[in-house]
């Protein structure tokens, strides 16, 4: 059953109409005037008003302009009953009024009239339903966002209820901040759409902290793949180092970047080389990324093109000058007095495009705090051994070390430290094998050309190997301690030297590394055979 | 592929960036970067974001770079270290010798 509002000051005419109303099967609520009328639509929030224009104290025109500054979005229609000639009915219209219905009233025709707008309302509620539920998907696909206003500040001001421009921050896994500022074709829901698809591949590689060439490549084919010809995003997409001294930069048919130091004087604007991202096909891309050195303190301004393109009543527009003159003119505060200006010269003219500014403050930046890590360890594990035993033609063929690297990553309490054993697997394993198996001489590796030729030889003494065997063992065990893994691997060729200490002290490398990652190291049996304790 | 090189701002910057594991088995690839005759003039970043696991003969390339190229110590930058590969370039020392970031 739907509400309808009756605005009449003729106590008659309210009566006949609600009787007629009431026979319709709706509800029926009665004003007097405007006044009552603005009162009794807030509170029983009718569906539709039938409004007299002509009465004492506020009269219908004054009360729909009212009405319809309340509904917003929500679209409720209000009919005008009035008298045959009446000259006010124009502008009445023109103050918000759907309709008009003139008296005596034609009760088929209204009836007809009423049940034709409540149908226009029920597709515009759909509408805005629909509207709230991509909204919805919009909010949540940006929010995840890191702006720390600290970092970066930014000012988005959409020319409707979608905006075709779009912010995306995210810290890199090591620290360091990524940005993305793009504004796609247009405005409006059309131009929205494309936000869900690059926030995708933005937030997906930043976590895994791909380089800008690669995530520009990326987001260039998806939008290529997705968006109808004509339509493209013109983006900047930067990266700040951990250490907030280096900025990666790739960008693309966007205004160019304003970049000041700590006292806001300006370094240089760092223009945009590319095609907006989109438009050409992943073969034809350029990901060719610039590279800046910047200081701490240093500020970057990024900006959509609405912002120098908006227009006042005059019809001048902002312009790039002004934006120059306010940046290169020191301020306090350059974002703040930017749009201040842009208010001022703005006034009331309604926006006609989606206006971006933004702040990056370049510093340090630490990654995130791990959301929940896993300590979910068990406090002692089931105890296992491996065992390997390769001959020449095994030593020859394979790699174990990145074979038994790749076991590690299933293994929950390894994982976690696979790297760095897959490491110290590998020190001792070259260790053995070159300078035990190959006579390889560690001192050639400490110059530059016979680095290469240890290298050449390597290959050559590895192609000679026969008749001898390496074992690798390795056992996860418990102790008083906690967990760990031992590592035994030996060789059945020659004993080593006295193993040569290869390259300088200076720079622990080779079984050296191995030794500081690891609790204990040993040879024995005359060099042919190490053991090593990892903890985990 | 392994090894990528870019050189960005008008050759000034040189970035070589390292595959998944940096070992000997990179050593031409490696080399064939930084012997890039526009290397001689250009800042070195040596970037490992996509880099899981080293070992020291990575270590002996990077320094075979350095002394290649004739840099003073810090000149080369390394950048995006996960914090395993950083702890193997801090027992090495590394940092006396590159800005690692």
């Amino acid at each position: 059953m739907e509400t309808l509002l009756i605005v009449d000051d003729n106590e008659i005419n309210r009566r006949v109409l609600r009787e007629m109303l009431e026979l319709e099967g709706h509800q029926v609520v009665e004003a007097h005037n405007g006044h009552e009328a603005i009162e009794l639509f807030q509170q029983r929030e009718p569906s539709l008003v039938l409004m007299d224009i002509m009465m004492p104290g506020m009269d219908g025109q004054e009360a729909t302009r009212h009405i319809k500054s309340l509904t917003g979005e929500r679209h409720t229609p209000v009919i005008y009953v009035t008298a045959k000639s009446t000259t006010a009915l124009p502008t009445a219209l023109a103050a918000g009024g759907d309709d008009f219905i003139t008296k005596p009233v034609d009760f088929k025709l209204l009836q007809a009239k009423i049940r034709a707008h409540l149908r226009v309302q029920r597709l515009n509620r759909q509408l805005s339903q629909q509207q709230q539920l991509m909204a919805h998907f919009f909010d949540a696909a940006l929010q995840q966002s890191y702006l720390d206003p600290g970092v970066i500040r930014h000012h988005m001001a959409p020319a409707s209820a979608f905006n075709g421009d779009i912010l995306l921050a995210e810290r890199g896994p090591h620290g360091g901040l990524y940005v993305l500022l793009g504004d796609f074709t247009g405005h409006g829901l059309g131009a929205a759409m494309g936000t869900l698809p690059a926030a995708q591949v933005f937030f997906a590689m930043t976590r895994k902290g791909a380089c800008v060439a690669d995530l520009a490549r990326e987001i260039n084919r998806q939008l290529h793949t997705l968006l109808p010809p004509g339509m493209f995003l013109a983006a900047t997409l930067l990266e700040l180092s951990p250490s907030g001294t280096h900025v990666n930069l790739w960008s693309g048919g966007m205004p160019r970047i304003w970049w000041l130091d700590r006292d806001n004087r300006l370094k240089s604007p760092l223009p945009s080389f590319h095609m907006p991202l989109g438009i050409l096909t992943d073969a034809e891309f350029d990901p060719a990324v610039q590279a800046y050195a910047v200081d701490p303190g240093d500020r970057l301004y990024l900006h959509s093109d609405g912002l120098t393109e908006a227009d006042n009543e005059t019809g001048a527009i902002f312009g790039e000058s002004r934006l120059e003159h306010i940046l290169t003119n020191p301020v306090d505060d350059p974002f703040q007095a930017l749009l201040q200006a842009l208010d001022q010269f703005r006034g009331q003219q309604p926006q006609s495009d989606d206006i971006s500014l933004v702040e990056i403050r370049c510093q340090a930046i630490a990654p995130a705090e791990p959301s929940c890590h896993d300590t979910g360890d068990e406090p002692d594990v089931l105890p296992w051994q491996l065992s390997l035993a390769l001959d020449s033609e095994q030593i020859r063929r394979f790699e174990p070390v990145t074979l038994i690297g790749e076991l590690f990553t299933g293994h929950k309490c390894l994982a976690r430290h696979c790297n760095l054993i897959q490491t110290v697997l590998s020190e001792i394993y070259h260790h053995l094998l070159e300078h035990g198996l190959l006579g390889l001489d560690a001192r050639m590796k400490t110059d530059e050309t016979r680095f290469v030729a240890y290298y050449r030889q390597r290959e050559k003494a590895l192609a000679r190997l026969h008749d001898v065997h390496m074992e690798i063992r390795l056992a996860l065990d418990n102790d008083a301690h906690g967990k760990y893994l031992r590592i035994r691997m030996q060789h059945d060729g020659p004993a080593a030297d006295a193993h040569p200490s290869a390259a300088s002290s200076e720079h622990p490398t080779g079984l050296g590394l191995a030794a500081a990652l690891c609790d204990s190291l040993r040879l024995h049996d005359d060099g042919r055979a190490i053991e090593a304790c990892f903890r985990l | 592929m392994t090894i990528e090189i870019q050189f960005s701002n008008q050759d000034k910057t040189l970035t070589i960036s390292i595959g998944e594991l940096f070992n000997f088995k990179l050593l031409d690839e490696f080399r064939q970067a930084y012997l890039d005759p526009r290397a001689r003039q250009a800042d070195i970043v040596i970037d490992l974001r996509q880099t899981r696991g080293m070992d020291s003969s990575a270590l002996g390339m990077l320094l075979n770079m350095q002394q290649h190229l004739g840099r003073d110590n810090g000149q080369i930058r390394i950048v995006n270290a996960s914090p395993d590969i950083k702890r193997i370039l801090l027992i090495a020392r590394f940092d006396k010798k590159f800005t690692i970031e």
